[in-house]
């Protein structure tokens, strides 16, 4: 009974937990309902918000799109067009409504529009963005520039339903693209024209330059006063500058247009350096400048590069240093840097005393059209091509013009060049022609050809100072006619002429049956730049001479092929070539050696003095042998003596002389550098005498 | 009181005297809620000490010791439903340190109306770690069985020292020491 009671009250209890629970449930879940509506209220308010801001946002980006003035168009898989933005409208000039729809191909491309053209559209299928230009027409019909990119736009499944492409129109600046380039063309061309209008001037000038030159040159030979003499002298130094600026010019035009060519041919370096030395000596008369010209004495064979060119640096820059120096010297060096059996390579080196580059302005007198400064132009005239000429032809030849100055400290302008070396000794004599030293052989007949009757003029005059046979000729065909009668020894040849010009002439002297076949003929030719003898010898010619050319230039010409009597020639031995190198007792060695000890320096230098004659004349005798291994012996033997007596420079001659006998060189070799150690030997005696 | 507490209370009751015991400490108690509980229920704490102290008359066993009994099979009970609390502590005193900080914060999260005790728990050393337990319910004794339960569970043995800071009990410090076995 009291088992059946206690279960009774605890199914009671566990039945009322229940309903509790329930209850509890129950408010639990309207509770659960209330807040899940509030959550859901939230929510719907957060995506709106959301939404909005969304839309805000793709409403700036619009905004943005149609501000940068890009036209948006969509078209699906078929490239019907699906969607315009106002801008791509505008672009075209077509309504949305007469673009939906439509093949955006049909409409917006020209029918004329290659292939190409349109292939960029279906490349744009491949599912990829791109970006290309394209020329698009618009309703009107005129054609219009626009940068494209295009990229594939896909459905909820990730397949490509079509493209979206972005349109900028680029028509102005393709159009101002289009103006500058023609400008610039026109600018160039203007330039070119320009470049042509100077050529072709400096070659009209040359002509009546050349009568100028002649005539003065003639006129010279009259009887004239001091002062006419003095004019003339103007008269000729003016017409000098004239040819050279035109000269510069020239070349410039050369160079800047990229011609330059080196042709190389066999020369006698020391002789060029040589003759120009001459030249400037003569220029330099009349300032108290020293001209000296060294160069290495063991540049002993011709060597194989462009004469020309190496001519024109030197005489550039030994122009510039004559013409930038008042008072002083000019010092032009030409010395073996390094040498091989088949090659050589020279440094030229031109330093003077002048007025010097300032340091900031060395970096632009390469230039073309630089001067150190304007006044330089001013006070000193010229082009300020020269040294832009010069480095060009240097670096045409793999090399640069290094300058090293200081204003008011004078200028030093070196480089260096490789040569190959050529079989032909160097000439040790340089004829140089005298005018008046010079017969030629009476009874030589030469034709001139030339239709300037003022260089007709110039060259009986010339020929008649030399007693010359000469018959003239107007042109060329009149020369065709003389040559079938008269042999000639030598025909002169202008080139342009009427009626023949002086190419046919020759083609018709060589080509057809006269006396004259073989006959030398030079061409004279205002043009320095064809001055080609390879070029000349092409067309039958024997010869060139430039124009202006002046009476020397003439005379070796003649000489070269009329027959002439040696005999009187007066020539006149290199100066420059070997020359006596001066040597000087180092008091300072001597104070090293001897200290304060007068006696005892006495006493030795009085000792050398008896016996280096004999010392020296035995060597003479081992060199005449030419045995090396003795030569070395003695070499060494006397070596330490001449430092002991203040000449180290010849102990260091004695050391080479040692180095030569022992590495068994040429006995000529030996000879050569034997003969400057008696000519110093023969310098250091009396110094020495008047020492003690 | 939540009434996972008196529910699982009045469990431990019939499990260890059966359900007579249940049916007479309730009857001899003046319960506003008529001993009718459900776990879901909040019940006033004061049922509780009338409870566990009629059963304490019943069966002359101290209230204390009732009172930590019953914590051990709430230990039990908290181990077997509420196993994440014991996993993401690495030892005991990381357990007893997550107890204020995570746990009861949790449970007042689930339960807003849970009347939960606070303990300032400090660690000394490596071996020693001190809680400071606060509440007006002063129930100091379960907090002690179910520190007592938590060390058998993370099987790290311990003495525990615990000393009243206030009279009443409602401010109690426990020092509880790794023993080493
Ligand atoms: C997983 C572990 C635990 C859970 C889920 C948990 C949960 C609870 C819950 C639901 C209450 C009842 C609150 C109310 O009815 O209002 C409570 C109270 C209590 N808990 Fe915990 N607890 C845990 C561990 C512990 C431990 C290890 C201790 C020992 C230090 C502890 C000490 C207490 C005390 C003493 C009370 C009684 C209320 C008071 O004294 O104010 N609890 N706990």
């Amino acid at each position: 009974m009291d088992k059946i009671a206690l279960l009774e009250r605890r199914v009671e209890r566990e039945k009322k937990a229940r309903k509790q629970a329930e209850k509890i449930l129950e408010e639990k879940a309207i509770e659960l309902f209330h807040v899940n509506q509030e959550l859901k209220n939230i929510s719907e308010k957060k995506i709106n918000q959301i939404q909005s801001k969304f839309e805000n946002s793709q409403k700036r980006y619009q905004n943005v799109l149609s501000n940068l003035n890009l036209g948006l168009l969509e078209q699906d898989q078929e490239g019907y067009i699906t969607k315009v933005n106002k801008v791509f409208c505008e672009m075209v000039d077509y309504t949305s409504e007469e673009l939906v729809g439509n093949i955006s191909s049909n409409i917006l491309l020209p029918d004329d529009l290659t292939a190409s053209d349109n292939k960029k559209l279906i490349d744009r299928n491949l599912e990829e963005s791109k970006i290309y230009d394209i020329k698009v027409m618009r309703k009107d019909g005129t054609l219009i520039d626009l940068i494209v990119c295009g990229a594939p736009f896909y459905d909820d499944y990730g397949n490509m339903v079509g493209t979206l492409d972005v349109h900028y129109d680029v028509t102005k600046e393709k159009k101002l693209q289009q103006e500058l380039k023609e400008a610039k063309e026109i600018a160039e061309r203007a330039q070119q024209a320009e470049k042509q209008f100077l050529t072709n001037m400096s070659h009209e000038i040359k002509t009546p330059l050349n009568v100028i030159v002649g005539m003065s040159h003639l006129l010279n030979d009259t009887k004239l006063d001091a002062q006419q003499h003095e004019y003339l002298d103007i008269l000729k130094s003016s017409a000098d500058i004239l040819f050279n600026l035109i000269s510069e010019v020239l070349d410039f035009a050369k160079i800047d247009a990229g011609k330059i060519s080196v042709v190389n041919e066999e020369f006698d370096i020391v002789q060029e350096l040589n003759n120009i030395h001459k030249i400037f000596k003569i220029k330099l008369e009349n300032k108290p400048v020293s001209l000296q010209t060294k160069i290495d004495e063991k540049i002993q064979h011709c060597v194989v590069g462009d004469k020309k060119l190496f001519n024109q640096v030197i005489v550039n820059l030994l122009g510039n240093a004559s013409k930038f120096t008042e008072e002083g010297s000019i010092i032009c060096t030409a010395t073996i840097v390094h040498e091989s059996e088949t090659h050589i390579e020279i440094n030229f080196k031109v330093k003077d005393s002048g007025i010097g580059i300032a340091e900031d302005k060395l970096e632009t007198i390469f230039q073309n059209f630089e001067q150190a400064n304007e006044s330089i132009s001013k006070n000193y005239g010229g082009t300020g091509l020269g040294l832009a000429i010069c480095q060009s032809i240097v670096e045409a030849q793999n090399s640069t013009i290094k300058v090293q100055s200081a204003e008011g400290l004078g200028s030093t302008f070196q480089f260096n060049l490789v040569f190959e070396k050529s079989e032909r000794k160097i000439t040790e004599q340089d004829v140089f022609v005298e005018d008046s030293s010079v017969n030629l052989v009476a009874g030589s007949t030469i034709l001139y050809v030339e239709d300037n009757p003022l260089n007709s003029l110039y060259l009986s005059r010339l020929l008649d100072k030399w007693n010359l046979r000469y018959e003239h000729a107007e042109n060329g065909l009149i020369a065709t006619e003389k040559i079938a009668h008269t042999k000639y020894d030598l025909i002169l040849m202008d080139i342009q002429m009427p009626v023949m010009n002086g190419y046919q002439a020759t083609k018709v002297i060589r080509t057809t049956e006269n006396p004259n076949q073989k006959t030398p003929i030079a061409a004279l030719t205002a043009s320095t730049l064809g001055n080609n003898l390879d070029k000349a010898k092409d067309f039958g010619f024997s010869d060139f001479l430039a124009k202006p050319f002046q009476p020397p230039e003439l005379k070796k010409l003649l000489l070269k092929y009329l027959k002439h009597d040696i005999a009187d020639d007066s020539p006149e031995t290199a100066t420059v070539q070997n020359p006596k190198v001066k040597i000087q007792l180092d008091e300072n060695q001597l104070k090293q050696v001897f200290g304060d000890d007068e006696e005892y320096k006495k006493e030795i230098i009085t000792m050398f003095l008896e016996t280096i004659d004999e010392q020296m004349s035995v060597l003479d005798n081992l060199i005449k042998t030419g045995i090396h291994d003795d030569i070395r012996k003695q070499a060494h033997k006397l070596k330490p003596n001449f430092s002991m007596v203040g000449f180290p420079e010849l102990t260091d001659d004695f050391v080479i002389l040692e180095k030569l006998a022992k590495s068994n060189d040429t006995i000529e070799n030996i000879i050569t550098h034997y003969s400057l150690i008696t000519d110093k030997v023969d310098q250091l005696k009396p110094q020495l005498k008047s020492h003690i | 009181m939540k009434g996972v507490v008196f529910t699982e209370f009045l469990e431990m009751v019939e499990d260890t005297f059966g359900y007579e015991m249940v049916d007479e400490i309730i009857s001899n108690s003046d319960l506003e809620s008529n001993g009718v509980y459900t776990s879901i229920g909040t019940y006033d704490h004061k049922e509780m000490f009338s409870l566990v102290s009629s059963l304490s008359k019943k069966t002359e066993i101290p209230v204390h010791t009732l009172l930590k009994k019953y914590a051990h099979h709430l230990g039990d009970f908290f181990h077997g439903n509420y196993n994440a609390f014991y996993a993401r502590a690495a030892n005991l005193f990381e357990f007893l340190e997550s107890i204020e900080n995570f746990i009861h914060v949790e449970v007042k999260k689930l339960y807003p109306d849970a009347e939960l005790p606070t303990f300032e728990t400090r660690k000394i050393d490596h071996d020693n770690i001190e809680m400071i337990y606060k509440s007006t319910r002063k129930m100091s004794d379960l907090a002690y069985g179910l520190i007592e339960k938590s060390s058998t569970h993370f099987k790290e043995p311990i003495e525990i020292k615990k000393e009243n800071i206030e009279e009443d009990g409602s401010v109690v410090r426990f020092l509880i020491s790794r023993v080493d076995g």
